[in-house]
């Protein structure tokens, strides 16, 4: 049940008014139900998983704190270890099958491939690591953590939300104001535009050019890492947006994921702009500890902690070559970024060059690595990313070079206008808090552009190949 | 004061959808079904609810209209005819049916349903009007649909006949009965379903809010993505898919299809039914020679050998299309991809022919 999709709609309207009409003492009981309805719904199987790792998280963590240090040592790494048994099972089944050629009769088994594990595990790592630390207490209740963990929309793409920030709020319902409602619905109407409009519409162009790379022109090969990164920004942006929106309906904030990442001014703040619950999980929890170890190495430790960090990252995208490839490259960007940037600050200040320019150079370099790296990720293998690299580098050779030749990019040129209107609200937002001056414009001006946008998303949501005949008017 | 707070949004909200809801009210109270389609099949075709309604259209409609083709509606190639369309209460393209015994039940696709054709001209209908026994389209359906359907347990047919289209046979599912806890959860709330009509219409008419059809209808007008047409230089026939119909299929395939249709004769015997497999060629099949290739699809042929080698009864609609089609006679409507009154006369004169042929001894 994709968050896009007119029954989640349904669902969450359901849901959300039977929460508000049940006394607050049910609520927690009812949104587990409901929670655990939405996963059995998108697959019958998971809820088990999901069943399965609360009960690892619940009492893993009350005996992390209720026992000596060896034992509360050896509880902790065991509640560690079978939540990683559930991610690698359930999540990579079918990569560890692919990546080591084992037998091709292991048929892609829906039962095995579980949606939103690798999240919630990593969540139940956390609480587990917080409970060691004694930076949160165990929750009692095991209805309330259960929720922690099930909390539908975050369960299928995170935000990986930390326990002291997210029980307490599932334990007391407040900040249920208009104003909370109000800029739920924006967010999720928002969200919404994002992956239906532009990251659906641009997904056809990149799958359509990913089928036949050897078709691909330099120009369209030029233009695929970029045409991705948007798609990938707006896709999973805007499914955090309607996630984040979901939950402000029943008085629940959850962190955001997303600060404008394409205007980062290197690939350190990248990492703080782009799914930034991830890295935050990331540094805290692999980088910190690793790097407290090999403190003693300098740079060296330091740079061998991000390589981990990193290479951790892209396994936990998938276990393919090209995920972890993609892992490793942030490794080795970050490293890099970590050795030098003193030293480009100082050239910078010593040369005094304009801050502005500096600045544009800085997010222009940093926008372009990035693409960079969405290249190895988005393609099957890597030969495919280094053929697609070759027919862009030859971009300027030739006249002949700068055409799109047989090449679609798709039925809708309009696409392109929103996905650039879309940075440049980034921007505005980002400098101006534009949405602030929006919000104090009259209802009817408001209600404009809601309009707009949902009459946008109506006529530009993609239809599926198989409904066209039978579906015209 | 927390409520309160929710009830200004939802009184806000609902202002805010209150002219959606207007023109969902207008759409599906006091327009006809049909008014934004072009066809009655996209007006009355279940989409969303399809595990729980017992058939795959609007159960108990009654719809008269002028359709087009599907191949080319709203250009002026589009061939505007008087259609009429009756479901029955299960959601099948029937006049009438009671719960007596159906004797021979048809599976099929799109063309034992009929599109492009008005209801006296379908099938089944044509059969029974020359065979006098009761025929029953279970289409669009496929074999575990017959085998999963309650009613059909309790009385079974005589004879199955499963037709399918040239384009479709290697995609016919093996037969399997469905279990498990999700099949026997649907088929509980079918069951209620269909008993009540309260809420036969309210799940109906929730499958067409969710269809949208007023707003696809704007949508499509607003957007410009059109179909390819495929016609061809000198002729006035269009097809759905062009030369890639008539393309080779491997020995491998045409055995694997051969063994999924004799796993339905055997499944079907074994309850003392007689099973006949009806093939409908391609439109492309059969004006080969207006497409640019002029290759002749040899699919059905060899299919038919191997079926035949497994003793397994057939009729061949391709041959006796073709000594039709060599006469000048057409078959199929020139702005859709299924075939018209003749074809269906045609195929109805074999099928008869083979009925009568052989007494199948239970």
């Amino acid at each position: 049940m994709i968050f896009s999709s007119a029954e989640y709609l349904i669902f969450l309207t359901i849901t959300v008014l039977i929460f508000h009409l049940i006394p607050d003492k049910h609520k927690s009981v009812f949104l587990l139900i409901a929670s655990y309805l939405f996963y059995y719904i998108v697959n019958p199987v998971s809820p088990l998983i999901l069943l399965l790792t609360t009960m690892t998280g619940y009492f893993f963590a009350i005996k992390t704190v209720k026992n000596n240090a060896k034992t509360r040592n050896l509880f902790l790494f065991s509640g560690i270890l079978i939540n990683v048994i559930i991610l690698i099972v359930f999540r990579y089944f079918n990569g560890i099958i692919h990546f080591f050629n084992i037998s091709a009769s292991f048929e892609k088994n829906t039962l095995i491939s579980s949606i939103g594990v690798s999240f919630f595990t990593f969540q139940n790592i956390s609480y587990l690591i917080d409970c060691y630390l004694e930076k949160t207490k165990p929750e009692k209740n095991f209805f309330d953590f259960a929720l922690y963990l099930a909390f539908f929309p975050k369960l299928l793409q995170g935000p990986i939300e930390r326990a002291s920030s997210l029980i307490p709020q599932l334990k007391n319902y407040c900040g249920r104001d208009y104003q909370t409602f109000r800029l739920g619905a924006q967010l999720f109407i928002w969200g919404m535009f994002k992956k239906v409009v532009i990251a659906d519409n641009l997904m056809l162009i990149v799958n359509n050019l990913l089928k036949d790379i050897n078709g691909c022109t330099s120009l369209s090969s030029f233009l695929l890492p970029f045409f991705y990164a948007i798609q990938i920004y707006c896709d999973f942006s805007g499914y955090t947006d309607m996630a984040l929106g979901s939950a402000k309906f029943f008085g629940i904030n959850l962190t955001d994921n997303f600060h404008f990442p394409y205007y980062a001014k290197s690939i350190q703040d990248f990492w703080r702009r782009w799914h930034i619950t991830l890295s935050r999980w990331l540094f805290d929890y692999i980088f910190n500890p690793l790097q407290m170890k090999c403190r003693n190495y300098g740079n060296y430790g330091i740079v061998f902690s991000l390589m981990v960090t990193f290479l951790v990252c892209g396994m936990w995208h998938g276990l393919t070559i090209n995920y972890i490839t993609w892992g490793l490259f942030h490794g080795i960007l970050l490293s890099i970024s970590f050795l030098t940037y003193k030293k480009w600050d100082k050239f910078c200040k010593k040369n005094k060059f304009n801050k502005t320019v500096i600045s544009f150079i800085n997010v222009f370099v940093t926008f372009n690595l990035v693409c960079l790296s969405w290249l190895i990720f988005m393609t099957k293998s890597l030969p495919d990313a280094v053929l697609i690299l070759s027919k862009a580098s030859k971009l300027f050779l030739s006249p002949a070079s700068i055409s799109l030749g047989g090449n679609k990019l798709g039925a809708y040129k309009e696409i392109y206008l929103f996905a650039l209107l879309l940075l440049t609200i980034d921007f505005l937002q980002m400098k101006f808090n534009i949405k602030l001056y929006f919000d104090k414009q009259n209802v009817f001006i408001r209600w404009f552009f809601y309009y707009l946008i949902i009459i946008l998303i109506f006529i530009y949501k993609p239809n599926d190949a198989a409904s066209f005949i039978y579906f015209q008017f | 004061m927390k409520n309160k707070d929710f009830n200004k949004f939802i009184i806000r909200a609902m202002f805010f959808i209150l002219p959606i809801i207007a023109l969902y009210c207008v759409e599906l109270f006091i327009l006809p079904i049909d008014f934004f389609n072009f066809r009655v099949w996209e007006s009355v075709i279940v989409r969303n609810f399809k595990p729980v309604l017992s058939g795959p259209f609007y159960p108990n409609q009654h719809i008269v209209k002028v359709e087009e083709g599907d191949l080319v509606p709203h250009t002026p190639f589009a061939v505007k005819k008087r259609a009429q369309w009756q479901t029955d209460k299960f959601g099948y393209r029937k006049n009438n049916t009671n719960d007596k015994k159906q004797e021979i039940i048809i599976i099929g696709d799109s063309f034992t349903v009929g599109c492009g054709l008005s209801q006296k001209e379908i099938l089944s209908e044509v059969l029974e009007s020359k065979i006098k026994k009761t025929v029953y389209p279970l289409a669009t359906a496929d074999i575990n649909t017959f085998l999963n359907e309650k009613r059909f347990m309790i009385n079974p047919p005589d004879i199955i006949v499963v037709a399918a289209v040239e384009r479709e046979i290697l995609s016919l599912p093996p037969p399997k009965k469905q279990e498990g806890v999700k099949a026997k959860i649907n088929e509980r709330l079918k069951d209620s379903i269909q008993k009540s009509s309260v809420l036969q219409s309210s799940v109906v008419l929730l499958d067409r809010i969710i269809k949208a059809n007023m707003f696809n209808y704007f949508k499509s007008k607003i957007s410009r993505l059109k179909p390819a047409f495929i016609r061809y230089p000198g002729s006035s026939m269009f097809f759905l898919q062009g030369d890639i119909a008539n393309a080779e299929v491997s020995e491998e395939e045409i055995k694997r299809a051969a063994k999924v249709i004799e796993e339905y004769r055997n499944v079907l015997n074994s309850k003392g039914i007689r099973f006949i497999f009806m093939s409908i060629p391609n439109k492309e099949n059969i004006y080969y020679q207006i497409l640019p290739s002029k290759k002749k699809a040899l699919f059905l042929t060899r299919l038919m050998k191997e079926l035949k080698s497994r003793n397994i009864e057939v009729i061949d609609v391709q041959s006796e299309f073709e000594k039709i089609n060599n006469k000048g006679v057409l078959l199929y409507i020139p702005d859709d991809s299924h075939w018209n009154a003749v074809g269906v006369k045609t195929a109805a004169r074999l099928l008869i022919n083979e009925i009568n042929k052989n007494e199948f001894n239970k």
